[in-house]
């Protein structure tokens, strides 16, 4: 245990030392990123991409407010986003739902208009499938642009309403995996999530340098001649290196959401472990690289090559949907595990969801580590 | 014995790096691994310390053989890299206490260890410095430090001096001897012969993976040196010298070159007086005389018919 713990502080104090540079690419260069994609592109990057999505639309109201809200579905600018289809019930809709002909069933109640006329939380009520988040988001996004939206909101205003609070209820639909989501994020709780993410896939290069150094090569030999076990040398070092990357994510989690009010959710232990279990993997990953190539340089192009295009393929630098069976090459990004565990969590999609990703995870890792212990024995000495 | 090896053998692919290497070293003594670059030296103290194992042969540490890893033999070695093993972001002190926790070391004993091993390697008023900012004869000190703070009762140091300045050489040296004193058995391995010809009571040269020759040095020299060389500086040369000088008793041979004249001569039996007359019956003066005694550099280009150093 001492001699475990001596070669992880010491490995962390050396990380912690090596300011500059490491803090400006793992903290500073995230949250700039977070800020700018969130931000500066933020109102621009959806549309050309995602096209025109087929919404169901269930009317029981028929009062003035349910009036304003056809028009505003009508509207051009939406028409692009979307293609309303008038349903006639609830039931009806969840069957398109579940026959795929609609990503998500928007319903007025019978006391709608009512209700927002008397000052009172007026829900509208959107179904989504979980196979299509992104255009979910869409639809929220466009729902909540109502709610907040100039025009609609001085209509309500001069009719003598309070700007309606914009509660979705949350109905839960028997043996379907279809759930209804809560929030909606904006462009920059969706880049704290892919940036963070990123970040900590960058992180695997601090396993590829402390790997090298400590393990492999001058120094890492020295220890080995040391009274201490292999065994106990790699502990330390991944678990110092875990740590390290921890800390990042811990401090871009807190400043963007104290900053940029970026979206972390309810359930942040969660939140955090899926994190944790990311720095794992991504740790897993260098060691295996710099354990697979036995050379520092090339381990860690490998490694930045990789965060590269895994953070492309899991929609990290933009929203990319990949159709069809190609879209399963997602799941060998451990981005798009990450991701979708915390976009899972935040906005409360299906559990079962959350625990397959943590799931594919906790493979991801033992697979890593078993590569690099397999991979380390067969190194010739 | 301290060390023993029995017939060590490692290959890389087609290079037989160590070659049935078999070396005993006893207790208390200062022992030379002498050989060229690519001699094998760093490869065999690789097997001694486990971190490359043998194709095939035994190695015994304290009298027990080294298979495994073995915490006690472990804790009562220390050993001084040929490559600088020392973190730079680390502080002279955190370096040399971070090795000495893994050998153990706690509390009080540890910090008044390391300070004296800072003290002996001379870096006492450095040690808040990080390595970054030291030259290379402060950084190899360092690197020795890690190796002595738990005071080990062998050292072994693969080349230590290495590529660094006289001052800084000469204080390695002393600490060698040093910690000698204080009662550590060293294996000292070089490739200048004169460090160990200086510093080492016994010595293996090596060359090839094969040990040619181990010994004390006495016994080394004296396998090549029944013969003496005898340099001499002429200030004109006459073509008849040779045969003259020849005819000297104890002359086994003499050569020409320039105005310099080489006698090979059997140890001690020659007249450096009756040489002189020799030469100034001819009409020359002699401007310097040289008597060169054997070195281990003679005795490895006997052995190999090449020089240490090329
Ligand atoms: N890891 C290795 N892989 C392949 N060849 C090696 C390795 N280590 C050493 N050698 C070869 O073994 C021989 C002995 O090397 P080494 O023990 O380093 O010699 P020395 O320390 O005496 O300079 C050299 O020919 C060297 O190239
Ligand atoms: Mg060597």
């Amino acid at each position: 245990m001492r001699q475990i713990f001596t070669i992880f502080y010491y490995t962390l104090l050396r990380n912690l030392r090596d300011t500059g540079e490491t803090v400006l690419q793992m903290v500073v260069f995230p949250i700039v990123l977070i800020f700018i994609l969130g931000n500066a592109l933020g109102g621009t990057f959806e549309q050309p991409q995602i096209g025109v999505s087929e919404i169901g639309y269930v009317r029981l109201d028929q009062g003035p407010v349910a009036d304003y809200f056809e028009e505003f579905l009508a509207g051009d600018e939406i028409a692009k986003l979307l293609n309303v289809n008038q349903v006639d019930s609830r039931q009806q809709g969840l069957e398109m739902l579940e026959d795929r002909e609609i990503v998500a069933l928007v319903e007025l109640g019978e006391d709608f208009s009512q209700r927002v006329m008397e000052g009172k939380t007026s829900p509208i009520l959107v179904t989504t499938h979980p196979a299509s988040p992104f255009r979910a988001m869409v639809i929220e996004n466009i729902l909540e642009s109502f709610i907040q939206g100039g025009n609609t909101l001085q209509a309500l205003t001069s009719m003598g309403v309070e700007q309606p609070e914009f509660v979705f209820a949350g109905g839960i639909i028997e043996d379907k995996s279809i759930s209804t989501t809560g929030l909606t994020p904006r462009a920059i709780d969706y880049y704290g999530v892919t940036m963070m993410v990123m970040m900590v896939m960058y992180g695997a290069l601090y396993a590829t340098s402390g790997m090298s150094s400590s393990y492999l090569a001058t120094i890492g030999q020295r220890i080995k001649t040391t009274p201490v076990r292999a065994a106990q040398q790699y502990i330390g070092l991944v678990l110092a290196n875990v740590l390290t990357v921890f800390g990042q994510v811990v401090v871009i989690m807190a400043f963007s959401g104290l900053v940029f009010q970026v979206n972390w959710g309810d359930n942040l232990p969660l939140v955090l472990l899926i994190a944790l279990l990311m720095v794992v993997l991504a740790i897993g990953l260098g060691t295996m690289m710099v354990m697979l190539v036995q050379d520092e340089r090339r381990a860690s192009s490998i490694i930045s090559t990789i965060t590269v295009i895994s953070t492309f393929i899991a929609g990290g630098y933009f929203r990319v949907n990949i159709p069809g069976v190609a879209g399963l090459i997602q799941y060998l990004s451990p981005n798009y595990l990450a991701q979708t565990a915390i976009f899972n969590t935040v906005y409360s999609g299906p559990p079962q969801q959350t625990i397959i990703m943590i799931a594919a995870m906790l493979g991801a890792i033992i697979i890593t580590f078993g590569i690099a212990m397999v991979a380390e024995r067969r190194a010739i000495r | 014995m301290i060390i023993k090896t029995t017939d060590l053998v490692k290959r890389f692919g087609d290079t037989l790096a160590v070659d049935h290497v078999n070396l005993g070293i006893t207790q208390g003594e200062i022992f030379g691994l002498l050989g060229p670059n690519g001699a094998g030296k760093t490869t065999t103290i690789n097997m001694l310390v486990g971190l490359t194992s043998p194709d095939a042969g035994e190695v015994a540490i304290f009298g027990k053989k080294a298979n495994g890893h073995n915490n006690e033999v472990r804790r009562n070695v220390g050993i001084v890299p040929q490559e600088l093993a020392i973190y730079e972001d680390l502080t002279a002190r955190e370096n040399v206490t971070f090795f000495a926790r893994l050998y153990g070391l706690k509390g009080e004993q540890l910090q008044t260890q390391v300070s004296q091993a800072l003290e002996f390697t001379g870096l006492a008023d450095r040690e808040k410095q990080f390595p970054k900012k030291f030259s290379g004869g402060m950084k190899r000190r360092l690197n020795i430090a890690c190796a002595i703070a738990h005071q080990p009762k062998l050292i072994i140091m693969d080349e230590p001096t290495v590529g660094i300045d006289p001052q800084s050489r000469n204080h390695i040296l002393d600490s060698v001897r040093l910690l000698n004193k204080q009662g550590a058995t060293v294996l000292y391995t070089s490739h200048y012969m004169e460090e160990v010809e200086e510093l080492c009571s016994r010595v293996a040269i090596m060359d090839q993976g094969r040990i040619i020759a181990q010994g004390t040095k006495e016994e080394l020299k004296a396998l090549v040196a029944e013969e003496e060389r005898i340099v001499i500086e002429l200030s004109a040369v006459n073509y008849t010298l040779v045969d003259e000088l020849k005819a000297v008793g104890g002359v086994n041979e003499a050569t020409i070159a320039e105005n310099t004249v080489t006698l090979l001569a059997t140890k001690n039996t020659v007249s450096i007086g009756r040489v002189v007359d020799v030469i100034n019956a001819t009409g020359s003066d002699v401007l310097s005389l040289n008597v060169e005694k054997p070195t281990l550099e003679s005795v490895f280009l006997t052995l190999t018919g090449k020089k240490l150093r090329d």
